[in-house]
């Protein structure tokens, strides 16, 4: 293998302000930080972040202008910490810098010719004036400029694409093998970008000139760049090709920050309204675990016990840190370290020792998976997952004691108590029409919609079908609320006649559209209402284009249906009663494999309740949702899981002594999902 | 229930007419705004676009009577809500700032006074408009209401600047901005310091305080992406002069000034790949701008008749109008040609 043109390994840089008179307080810039570049074929590697994230020191570290904290950079087998001066005049003439300000870095009293000559002078290009006139005008092509039409010039003459195009010239001049440019563009007018960026193509695929591109402009990263590393604080939160990566991020930062680059089409419109949380809790949250727990829609308790390695993605070379793919393969640690000599510093040794510390929780995960917490085979991250195979585990600790139970309760071997059949159970968090108010019948090709204030406001209206007719709907929505959340979910849903669901809105988007056709005659019937966590939207309009029909009967509302997307426990699959502490059970298979449980529960008594549960597949769409309900000797739901967040804990005191039932499925978009444990612990008496 | 971005009406609040601009240098008048008329609705949210230097702050800071010498308003007429602004005394303009007109600047984080607390800066615009306000719990109210508008917390209140980040900062300029209820207000550049993230957040909050307000809005910028995202019509300039200016939906997707194509097959995308469509910058000395029309120079579809005759904005339909001789009834066949060169391509 050969010598890559630049390595870093586990590269920290940390500034430390005050600590005289005052505490002393240190920013890590750059935590822990990994990158290779091979040197063949050269390629454009991309560092994206926000402002903040590190890619400006990175920046900083290459080009030798700040030491780094620990670790190391190793630039084709040199580590340029230990350079001499002669060593580094070498290592600046093979790597180069573009900067970000085309104004400042001109001296504006002097013609562009200037910039040439102290290059010449400072690296003794040539001697030969006709000769090196020659390698300017050669350098100047490259960049798709001519010398007579810019070397007479001011710096002020010249656009900014062309002062960028100049200092591109001037670096390929010294034959560099690595350019550095620091948001080369973003100072540049938009439509000047594209002749900067066929400057970099022309120098990498002409030339073999690899750049290291720093920049926060997503998008020009997306057109030219080979790898991406996106940054957030310092650390990477996902690598991969540009393609990759900025077609179907994995990393819930990421994912957030593509979807806020705007989308230069007025028809495809922000999703959601985001907000951020207090700059405080951005940056005391930083010390431990995940860089971006205060702002995560999908945090975990994990995620603050251990900063998550790279996970590997679907697609080669692609990865992501974050416990969100917990069940994949942990990327390799970069290859090793390929040096000409070896110096061994403590910061470096302290790096190994880190990497052999991951390389053993590595292995302690590959012997868990293997011990069967995990049965999957490595999955494609962009497909929703419709098969899940899991197994539920209940152990209790202790048992609650029925001392002198009146009844005797229920034994562990006793046949599991049948569903209360009379009863209609229904589930908690879905759409009650039997709450809803009615607002009347929607006329065709008009709007019809009101605001819902709150979770508690569910509006409901009726309309005419015909059977064969087709309609088109159109759900636009505004959101308030759900800020951070990349995820917006007004429930509309459209009831047949049979009270059946005919149509239910795509959750996972805020502007929806979908074709109905009647499949019968009669009243339908449109329920709008609050997200499934109980917060509040705004529905702005639903047109139902097509068609005038003949007028509707004035019809009074029918019976309203039961909810579409409930766990149905008449189609579960008993599994037995649960005896705490001993059984573990199970595997649901799909969306319609549903698990039911007994459990014998005691009055007074009080437990611990606690479901760790692992998702897969749900990626993007900032929700997780699996049902697991427990349901009382009535039929009353008395306990379910919050679904907005993947652990979830809770407390259930018995009320009375009997079976109580636990309902396990997948989620109300049909999706499978995958249970970890269920724990039942005695409460703290 | 209105939707979104149809909230525009008819009733013009700005009608800026032959506004001309010039910056006096030794070496003659460089022509920075030529010319140009437009019409601003009540409700509407107008972004004007082009590249550096093709006047687009300049116009802006006309229409605020803020041109800075060697600047200097050659002629035009400049009308909010009835006022002629060019007619104003330097005190009552000094009234009609903030509370007729009020402007978002450039780098608005910078543009905070550091030594002042943020409740200060905003009583220090309240006062000097309404006088001394007698009432301070009802002031801090009306700034807590301010906060909320642009989804401050209010615990900033008594901050300093340097404790807020950029995104706050930019927020606080909007809620001064607003604070007086203008008829027009003109966000320059408002959001091109920020990361992305950010910047839709105070791009939202933008259009959220103008819609809850009630205001007018000019949007300076040159990220195209930004603009769809946020403006009701767009109105391109180049080197001076008004190109076009059309409901946004037309820019996007059937742009017809071949500079307005120009712009928006430059805009980068990361939804595919495509060939880098490479132009350079503004190419004529300002001093002395071609004959005819300004954009014949780089244009593709360019003849004679461009060189003699100097287009004129041609209604194409309601509120879009291009200033191009492509789509002059006389040169139907020329137009069929061009788009259909410009298909090939």
């Amino acid at each position: 293998m050969p010598t890559p043109l630049l390595q870093i390994r586990d590269a920290s840089k940390i500034y430390y302000s005050g600590g005289f008179l005052g505490e002393k307080k240190s920013v890590v810039a750059l935590d822990g930080f990994n990158l290779t570049i091979e040197k063949a074929p050269a390629t454009i590697t991309t560092i994206a972040g926000e402002s903040g994230s590190g890619k400006t020191t990175l920046a900083n570290l290459v080009l030798g202008f700040i030491k780094l904290t620990s670790g190391k950079i190793i630039f084709d087998g040199e580590d340029i910490t230990d350079m001499t001066a002669e060593q580094l005049k070498v290592y600046r003439r093979n790597v180069q810098a573009v900067f970000q300000d085309p104004f400042g870095v001109y001296n504006p009293f002097y013609r562009i010719d200037h910039v040439f000559d102290l290059v010449n002078n400072h690296f003794s290009l040539s001697d030969n004036r006709s000769e090196y006139r020659d390698m300017v005008e050669a350098g100047l092509n490259v960049v798709g400029l001519y010398g007579e039409d810019v070397l007479r010039k001011y710096p002020h003459q010249l656009s900014g694409g062309q002062r960028q195009r100049i200092m591109m010239a001037r670096a390929y001049m010294i034959k560099p093998r690595l350019i550095v440019a620091d948001e080369p563009v973003s100072m540049v007018d938009a439509s000047l970008r594209a002749s900067i960026l066929d400057a970099m193509l022309r120098l990498r695929d002409d030339h073999g000139i690899s750049f290291l591109y720093i920049t926060h402009d997503l998008s020009t990263a997306y057109q030219i760049g080979d790898q991406i590393y996106m940054l957030y604080q310092g650390t990477t939160a996902e690598r991969g090709t540009a393609l990759d990566v900025i077609d179907a991020p994995q990393h819930p930062y990421v994912q957030l920050l593509i979807d806020s680059v705007p989308v230069p089409d007025p028809t495809d419109k922000w999703d959601v309204d985001i907000s951020l949380p207090s700059e405080e809790e951005m940056r005391t949250a930083a010390s431990q675990g995940c860089r971006y727990y205060p702002r995560c829609p999908h945090r975990m308790d994990r995620c603050l016990e251990e900063q998550p390695p790279l996970y590997k993605m679907g697609k080669p070379k692609h990865e992501a840190a974050c416990y969100l793919y917990e069940e994949n393969e942990i990327a390799p640690i970069e290859p090793p370290l390929l040096e000409n000599r070896v110096i061994s510093t403590a910061a470096f040794d302290s790096g190994r020792r880190r990497q052999r510390e991951r390389i053993a929780v590595a292995v302690l995960v590959v012997i868990a998976l293997a011990l069967g917490f995990f049965v999957g085979a490595s999955r494609q991250p962009e497909t929703v997952v419709e098969t899940v195979q899991e197994t539920v585990v209940i152990t209790a600790t202790a048992l609650p004691e029925a001392a002198a139970p009146t009844e005797a309760p229920p034994t562990a071997t006793s046949p599991p108590a049948a569903a209360p059949e009379s009863q209609a159970i229904v589930p908690a968090f879905v759409v009650e029409p039997e709450g809803a108010s009615d607002k009347g019948s929607i006329a065709w090709g008009a709007d019809a919609v009101g605001e819902i204030e709150d979770a508690d406001d569910r509006h409901l209206y009726t309309f005419a079908g015909y059977e064969g007719a087709t309609v088109q709907l159109k759900l636009i929505t505004g959101g308030r609320g759900l800020s951070g959340t990349g995820f917006y979910a007004p429930l509309a849903t459209i009831f047949g006649p049979d009270a059946q669901v005919v149509l239910a809105f795509d959750r996972a988007r805020r502007s929806h559209s979908g074709e109905l056709t009647f499949p019968a005659d009669g009243d339908y019937q449109i329920v709008i209402g609050a997200d499934d966590r109980g917060r509040g939207v705004e529905v702005y309009t639903i047109t139902i284009e097509g068609d005038e029909p003949a007028a509707p009967a004035a019809t009074p509302m029918p019976t309203l249906p039961p909810p579409a997307f409930a766990v149905e426990p008449a189609g579960a699959v008993d599994k037995g009663t649960i005896v705490l502490g001993e059984d573990t059970v199970n595997e649901i298979e799909d969306a319609s494999d549903r698990h039911l449980y007994g459990l014998e529960g005691i009055a007074g008594t009080t437990v611990d309740i606690k479901l760790i549960t692992g998702g897969r597949g749900l990626s993007g769409t900032g929700f997780y949702a699996p049902l697991a309900t427990i349901y009382d000797p009535n039929g009353e739901i008395v306990f379910y899981f919050d679904r907005a967040r993947r652990s979830n804990s809770g407390s259930l005191t018995f009320a009375e002594t009997g079976s109580y039932q636990l309902v396990i499925g997948a989620d109300d978009r049909g999706r499978g999902v995958e249970v970890y444990t269920i724990t039942f612990e005695p409460a703290d008496a | 229930m209105t939707k979104k971005n149809e909230s525009s009406s008819d009733r013009v609040v700005l009608k800026v007419d032959n506004l001309r601009i010039h910056y006096a240098t030794p070496q003659g008048d460089v022509i920075a705004v030529s010319d140009i008329s437009f019409k601003l609705y009540e409700g509407e949210t107008l972004g004007l676009v082009g590249e550096s230097g093709c006047g687009k702050s300049t116009t802006a800071y006309g229409i605020l009577q803020l041109v800075q010498p060697p600047g200097y308003i050659v002629h035009g007429s400049i009308e909010v809500a009835g006022t002629e602004v060019l007619d104003l005394e330097e005190e009552e303009l000094r009234k009609f700032r903030w509370t007729g007109l009020s402007l978002i600047p450039q780098g608005a984080m910078n543009s905070l006074n550091p030594t002042m607390r943020v409740k200060d800066q905003i009583i220090d615009v309240i006062e000097a408009h309404e006088g001394k306000q007698s009432d301070k719990e009802a002031l801090r109210e009306r700034i807590f209401g301010l906060f909320q508008n642009v989804g401050l917390p209010n615990r900033i209140y008594n901050m300093y600047p340097h404790e807020l980040s950029g995104g706050m900062k930019q927020r606080v300029c909007i809620a001064m901005g607003v604070a007086l209820h203008p008829t027009v207000v003109i966000a320059d550049e408002a959001t091109s310091a920020l990361d992305v993230v950010v910047q839709r957040i105070v791009a939202q909050t933008l259009v959220k305080v103008k819609d809850e307000i009630g205001v007018s809005l000019i949007v300076i910028g040159h990220d195209m992406g930004l603009l769809a995202q946020i403006v009701d019509r767009i109105a391109v300039m180049y080197a001076g002069k008004m190109v076009e200016i059309a409901p946004v939906a037309n820019v996007y997707a059937k742009p017809l000034h071949p500079y307005t194509q120009l712009l928006i097959e430059s805009i980068p995308s990361i939804k595919e790949r495509k060939p880098l469509k490479i132009t350079e910058g503004i190419t004529h000395d300002p001093r002395n701008p071609p004959s005819g029309c300004i954009f014949r120079l780089r244009c593709p579809f360019a003849w004679e008749h461009c060189a003699e005759v100097e287009p004129l904005p041609i209604d194409v339909e309601a509120k879009h109008e291009v200033a191009c001789h492509l789509f002059d009834e006389r040169f139907e066949d020329r137009r069929a040609n061009a788009y259909a060169t410009l298909a090939n391509s």
